[in-house]
C-alpha cells in the first residue's frame, strides 16, 4: 500500500496529567516501519498516551514529530493516524461495510475508487461475508477485523492499536495476533501497539518500550527487554523472579555479587551499589557441588507444571528455578532435600537500582 | 400462593380503572351524532389552530437552542455546572403560576426585559408570542434533561476514532453523536410539545385567554365548561387522542430513548 510515513514519529519530552494517570517526561522514536509495542501494566498511562500520539488530548508539555514537520499542535483530523481501541469502537449505528468507509467519504473519491479501495481492505482482512452486518451482531474477533479495516483502508502513517487482542479468547487472539503480523508485513505500516501481556509483545514486537507508573522505563528489543532488564520494576514485570540487591565486589580482576553468602561472578560494567535479577528458567539445579556460580541451598516447596517444575529454593535468600523435569540431573526435588543452584555469569542481569 | 398473587392484581386493577375511568367517561359523554358540527365552531377551531401552531414553534424553538446546550452539558464539566444544571430544571416543578409571575416580571411592560422592549415599541404579553415563551419555560427542561442523558450515553471513543478518520468535530456531531442521540433528542422533543399542548396557568397569567389569540385548547375547554359543555368534551376527547397516538408512536419509534438503540 502507498501512503507509507515519510519519517519517523519522535515523542519529545512528553507530560500529560489527566485525572490519575499522568505521563512524565516520554521521549520516544518509532521508525518508520517499524512494529512498537508500548509493554506497560494496568494504570499505566499506556491509553493515555497513545491517545496523546493520536491527538486526541493536547499534551501538557513536549513535543511530537513526524518526520520533518511538529504535529504537535494537530488536531486528531489532520493527523489521521489509525487507531483502534480494545472494545473496537464501530460504530453502533452502521453496517460493517458503512464503518470501513465512513473516512474514505471525505477524501473526494468516486464511488468505483471508494468500492476499489474497500474490496482491497475486505479481502485482506477476509470479511467480505461480513459487509452488511450491524456490529452488534458481530463476534469480537470480526469487529476487531472491521475495525482494522476501518483504520487501514485510510492508509495512515501511523497505526495505533490499544489491546487490540486482549478482549478476545485465546483462540481468536492467536489467530488474529498471526493476522496482525502478516498485515504489518504487507503494508509496511508503523504500529504503535499497547499491550500488558507480555507474550503479545515478544511475538509482535521489533522493539518494545516498558511503560510503567506513566514512565518509559527501557526501550529495546523483545531480547533485550526478556533478558536484560534495566531495573528491578521492569524485571518483576517481565517475570525475572529472582531480584536482590548487592554491592558488586571487584576480586582478581573479576566482579562478583553476593547471594545469601555465595560470590556470583558476574558480567558488567557497573561499580558499586547495584540490583540485579535472575530468570527462574536461567537457574540450574544439581545434586552436587559445582565449581562456578554455585549456591548450596534447600528445596523448600515443589510445584509441577507440565513439562516444567517450579523448585522454591531456601538458598540464603529465596530463589525460585524453572526446570526441566527430566533433566534434573538425579537432583531429588523434594521439600527439605539439599540442592546446589547453578546460575551462569551471562544469566545474572545487573543493574543499578533506584536512586 | 394464590393469595399473594391476588391483592397485588386487585390493587393493579383498581388503579388501571382509576386511570381509564375519567378518560372513558370523557367519550360516554360525547354526543357523537353532532361531534361534527360541534368540532366546527369558531371556537373549537381556532384553540385547535392556535395550539397546533404555538406548540410546534415552541417545541421547535426549544430543539434549536437547547440541543448545543444539551450538548455542551452532557460533554463538559466547569465549575456550577450542577447549579446551571438545576436551575434549568427548575421550570419542571415550578407551580405555573410562579412561572406564569416570572414571566411577567421579565416580560411584562415594567419588566428587566419588557422595558427594554418596549422602548422598542414590543409588547409582548397578551400576544400568540406570549402563548409560545410560556410553553418554551415550562416545556424545554424535559428536552434538556433527556437530549443531555442521550449525548451523555454516548461513547466519547466513537467521537474520537470519527476525528482520527479525518472527520472534522461537525462532520462527527451529525454523523456519529446526533443519530446515536436522535432516539433520545426525539422522546425529549416529544415531551416537550406535550408539556407545551397542556400548558395552562402561566399561559392564562402571561397571555391571557383571548380567542384566536392566545386562547389555547386548554383554556378553551376551562371557558366552554361553563358555556358550552358539548364543545368542552369535544375539545378534551381530541386531546386524548391525540397525546394517546403520540406516545404509542414515541414508543414505536424511540425504545428505551436513552442513546441505546443498539443491543
Amino acid at each position: 500500500m502507498e501512503g507509507l510515513p515519510a519519517g519517523s514519529l519522535r515523542l519529545s519530552r512528553i507530560t500529560k496529567k489527566m485525572g490519575e494517570f499522568q505521563l512524565r517526561d516520554i521521549s520516544l522514536e518509532v521508525f518508520p516501519g517499524e512494529y512498537f509495542v508500548i509493554l506497560g501494566p494496568t494504570g499505566a498511562g499506556k491509553t493515555v498516551l497513545l491517545e496523546v500520539i493520536a491527538g486526541m488530548h493536547a499534551a501538557d508539555a513536549g513535543e511530537i514529530w513526524l518526520g520533518e514537520e511538529n504535529i504537535t499542535a494537530w488536531p486528531p483530523e489532520k493527523r489521521r493516524f489509525g487507531f483502534v481501541y480494545q472494545d473496537y469502537a464501530l460504530f453502533p449505528h452502521l453496517n460493517a461495510r458503512e464503518n470501513i468507509v465512513f473516512g474514505l467519504k471525505n477524501r473526494k473519491l468516486s464511488p468505483g475508487e471508494i468500492n476499489r479501495e474497500l474490496e482491497a481492505v475486505v479481502s485482506l482482512l477476509g470479511i467480505t461475508h461480513l459487509l452488511g452486518r450491524l456490529p452488534y451482531t458481530l463476534s469480537g474477533g470480526e469487529q476487531q477485523r472491521v475495525a482494522l479495516a476501518r483504520a487501514l483502508v485510510m492508509k495512515p502513517g501511523v497505526l495505533l492499536l490499544d489491546e487490540p487482542l486482549s478482549a478476545l479468547d485465546p483462540c481468536t487472539k492467536e489467530t488474529l495476533q498471526q493476522e496482525l503480523k502478516r498485515l504489518h508485513r504487507l503494508t509496511g505500516a508503523m504500529i504503535i501497539h499497547v499491550t500488558h501481556d507480555f507474550d503479545e509483545a515478544l511475538y509482535l514486537g521489533d522493539r518494545i518500550g516498558v511503560l510503567m507508573g506513566g514512565s518509559l522505563l527501557q526501550v529495546g528489543s523483545p531480547e533485550e527487554i526478556f533478558t536484560r532488564p534495566r531495573g528491578e520494576a521492569v524485571a518483576r514485570f517481565v517475570g525475572a523472579e529472582n531480584i536482590y540487591h548487592s554491592e558488586i565486589i571487584l576480586h582478581g580482576g573479576r566482579k562478583y555479587v553476593s547471594l545469601g553468602g555465595a560470590l556470583l561472578q558476574v558480567e558488567t560494567d557497573l561499580t558499586g551499589r547495584a540490583g540485579f535479577s535472575v530468570r527462574p528458567e536461567h537457574v540450574l539445579v544439581s545434586s552436587s557441588p559445582q565449581p562456578e556460580n554455585c549456591l548450596p541451598g534447600k528445596v523448600l516447596a515443589v510445584y509441577p507444571r507440565g513439562l516444567l517444575t517450579r523448585v522454591i529454593i531456601d538458598a540464603g535468600e529465596r530463589l525460585v528455578a524453572l526446570v526441566v523435569a527430566r533433566e534434573d540431573r538425579g537432583v531429588s526435588l523434594v521439600p527439605g532435600s539439599t540442592i546446589y543452584s547453578i546460575i551462569p555469569p551471562a544469566a545474572i542481569n545487573v543493574f543499578y537500582p533506584p536512586p | 400462593m394464590k393469595r399473594l398473587t391476588f391483592l397485588p392484581a386487585l390493587a393493579g386493577l383498581v388503579f388501571i380503572l382509576y386511570i381509564v375511568l375519567p378518560v372513558v367517561s370523557i367519550f360516554l359523554n360525547i354526543n357523537w351524532s353532532r361531534f361534527g358540527t360541534t368540532v366546527r365552531l369558531p371556537v373549537v377551531l381556532q384553540a385547535l389552530q392556535l395550539s397546533g401552531l404555538t406548540t410546534l414553534v415552541a417545541t421547535a424553538v426549544t430543539i434549536l437552542l437547547g440541543t448545543p446546550l444539551a450538548y455542551f452539558l452532557a460533554r463538559r464539566s466547569f465549575p456550577g455546572r450542577e447549579v446551571l444544571d438545576t436551575l434549568l430544571d427548575l421550570p419542571l416543578v415550578l407551580p405555573p403560576a410562579v412561572a406564569g409571575v416570572a414571566l411577567l416580571m421579565a416580560f411584562g411592560r415594567r419588566g428587566l426585559m419588557g422595558s427594554l422592549l418596549a422602548g422598542w415599541g414590543i409588547s409582548l404579553p397578551f400576544t400568540t408570542v406570549a402563548v409560545i415563551l410560556a410553553q418554551v419555560f415550562v416545556g424545554a427542561p424535559f428536552f434538556l434533561k433527556t437530549a443531555r442523558n442521550g449525548f451523555a450515553a454516548v461513547d466519547t471513543s466513537l467521537e474520537a476514532i470519527s476525528l482520527t478518520l479525518g472527520k472534522t468535530p461537525r462532520q462527527t456531531f451529525f454523523r456519529v453523536t446526533l443519530p446515536l442521540a436522535f432516539p433520545a433528542l426525539f422522546n425529549g422533543a416529544i415531551m416537550t410539545w406535550a408539556r407545551a399542548l397542556g400548558e395552562f396557568g402561566a399561559t392564562i397569567m402571561f397571555a391571557g385567554n383571548m380567542p384566536g389569540i392566545t386562547q389555547t385548547l386548554p383554556l378553551a375547554i376551562y371557558m366552554a365548561m361553563d358555556s358550552n359543555l358539548e364543545a368542552a368534551l369535544v375539545m378534551a376527547a381530541l386531546m386524548v387522542l391525540v397525546s394517546f397516538a403520540v406516545l404509542l408512536a414515541v414508543k414505536k419509534v424511540a425504545p428505551g430513548g436513552d442513546g441505546h438503540p443498539f443491543p
